[in-house]
């Protein structure tokens, strides 16, 4: 059996794909699309309701800011997992509160209840994870594998 | 005088013969551009888009030129690394610039191991590189669809149901791209006048062809030459040259694979079982328009090369519809044009090889002659 000898030009060479590797699961990190619903709405936990605020203004990070009256909930689209949200009572104005959120790298959509965030509730509890429900089950669709199509169009 | 006009015709022949292809597409286009009615604006910036998209993809096709291993048919192996980096980067919800490079990281490896196979395949194949590798990307696209179609999801983890057939396993024919899409183009945005001038994209473009100026003078470059000129005589001169040739192949597709992800990227979607077949034949086609050989290319035949063959690809279709009224006719016309120009620079490359041949071999009977 031929026998591996750790030369420099090797030494330099696991180095560069370590490197390499890193690389990409720092990309995957800072790259990382995230879904927080974020909601209005009066919420019950641990047999505690939390009601919802008449009118709140949100903002993530440095995206344009959102009004959300009572029942109302909206999407924010976020990539990376650390972020601000500043609310702003708009009815009381009781000036801005800043959050840090820390989203899961694993988790495409989660829901964030600011009721329960502004009554003083741990983020861990106001923001959970969020399963989008199917409603129908998805058409069949053919997988057209072809020669000739290749051929074709634009590119 | 005479004799000086005679060896002034004897040039412009010359000239025409070794650039018969570049010049039957720039009288076509001549005739194809006003008859399309695109204005002016118009037609630059689908240019400015098109060689943005495209140039990285024939660009990788230099190497193996470089080799002597003729247009590398197996670039289409890289183009299938890329997609599934593309596949896993929508799968894993990663967007944006990163994506991109997360992509590529994903790609390599497996573009590395096809080119690796090909190369090898190649070396067993000496002087049948082309035709070789034509059939390989064929073998290959099995094995891809393969793993794409029933793997994925099944043996392979997937779970977006965005990209994951409704059956459970496989890939939908077509992947929106829609997380990655022109953000490599909209990086450094520039507009002039009505113009968008993607920036960033042309700067890796500008990136990649001085890699490829500053690898030929490197000494792999300089062997790749050697090996191209005469196989013997490099391995004579202890060239390693089934190594150099199996290099060239990994550097191909590994490039072609990062080609495909910027292509992909400035498409917005991607067609999974067909996208990767149609862009070796269209790149190739677009070096030998620049006025590429078999044997010969340079940076300067591949911009060349994209402009003309992408300018027909876009007039000719509304240049059918204005002439015939009828735009597919245009489009056909754009295929037969496109397979038709591979055919001519073939012919053409082995006409000049033997008559190549035929002058050496009557130089060195006169030179006998004379002794």
């Amino acid at each position: 059996m031929k026998k591996i000898e750790f030369s420099r030009s090797l030494l330099i060479r696991i180095i560069a794909i370590v490197l390499v590797i890193a690389l990409g699961i720092v990309m995957y990190f800072i790259g990382r699309q995230h879904s927080i619903l974020i909601d209005n709405k009066d919420i019950v936990i641990d047999s505690v309701t939390y009601p919802a605020y008449k009118l709140l203004e949100v903002k993530i990070d440095d995206q344009k800011a959102k009004e959300l009256s009572k029942r109302d909930r909206i999407e924010v689209i976020v990539t990376a997992q650390k972020h601000t949200l500043t609310v702003v009572d708009s009815m009381k104005g009781t000036g801005m509160i800043v959050y840090d959120l820390n989203i899961p790298v694993k988790e495409d959509m989660m829901l964030l209840s600011l009721p329960a965030l502004l009554a003083g509730l741990p983020i861990e509890k106001c923001l959970t994870h969020y399963e989008v429900a199917s409603i129908a089950p998805p058409a069949e669709e053919e997988v057209i594998v072809s020669e000739t199509d290749a051929l074709l169009g634009d590119i | 005088m005479i004799k000086k006009t005679l060896s002034q015709d004897k040039s412009i022949k010359e000239f025409v013969l070794n650039n018969l292809v570049p010049i039957m597409f720039i009288v076509i286009c001549a005739i194809c551009i006003p008859v399309s009615g695109y204005s002016a604006p118009a037609l630059v910036q689908e240019m400015l888009t098109r060689i943005a998209r495209n140039s990285f993809l024939v660009i990788s096709l230099l190497v193996p030129i470089m080799a002597g291993m003729g247009m590398n048919f197996g670039m289409t192996l890289g183009a299938m690394a890329g997609q599934i980096g593309l596949i896993f980067i929508t799968e894993w919800g990663v967007v944006g610039i990163p994506a991109l490079v997360l992509a590529a990281i994903v790609s390599t490896p497996i573009s590395i191991l096809l080119g690796w196979m090909c190369g090898k395949i190649l070396n067993n194949a000496k002087g049948r590189e082309m035709v070789t590798s034509y059939i390989i990307s064929f073998f290959m696209n099995g094995v891809y669809q393969f793993i794409v179609l029933y793997c994925m999801g099944s043996v392979i983890p997937i779970k977006n149901s965005a990209i994951l057939l409704p059956r459970g396993y496989g890939i939908r024919n077509s992947v929106n791209l829609i997380n990655i899409r022109r953000v490599l183009d909209n990086l450094i945005p520039l507009r002039i006048g009505t113009v968008n001038v993607p920036v960033a994209t042309y700067l890796v473009i500008a990136l990649l062809c001085f890699f490829i100026i500053w690898f030929r003078k490197t000494k792999i470059g300089q062997d790749m030459r050697a090996v191209s000129q005469d196989m013997e005589v490099a391995r004579r001169s202890g060239i390693k040259v089934e190594h150099t040739r199996l290099l060239s192949v990994i550097i191909s597709t590994v490039l072609a694979g990062y080609g495909m992800i910027i292509y992909l990227s400035n498409m917005g979607s991607m067609n999974t079982y067909n996208a990767h077949s149609q862009i070796g034949t269209f790149s190739i086609a677009a070096l030998l328009v620049g006025g590429a050989s078999v044997a010969k290319a340079s940076i300067g035949n591949v911009f060349l090369g994209v402009i003309l063959f992408h300018m027909l690809f876009y007039v000719s279709p509304q240049a059918g519809k204005n002439l015939f009224g009828q735009a597919q006719l245009g489009e056909y016309f754009r295929v037969f044009v496109s397979y038709g120009v591979i055919t001519i620079a073939l012919v053409l490359y082995e006409m000049k090889k033997r008559r190549a041949a035929k002058l050496g071999g009557l130089t060195l009977a006169k030179a006998q002659e004379e002794k």
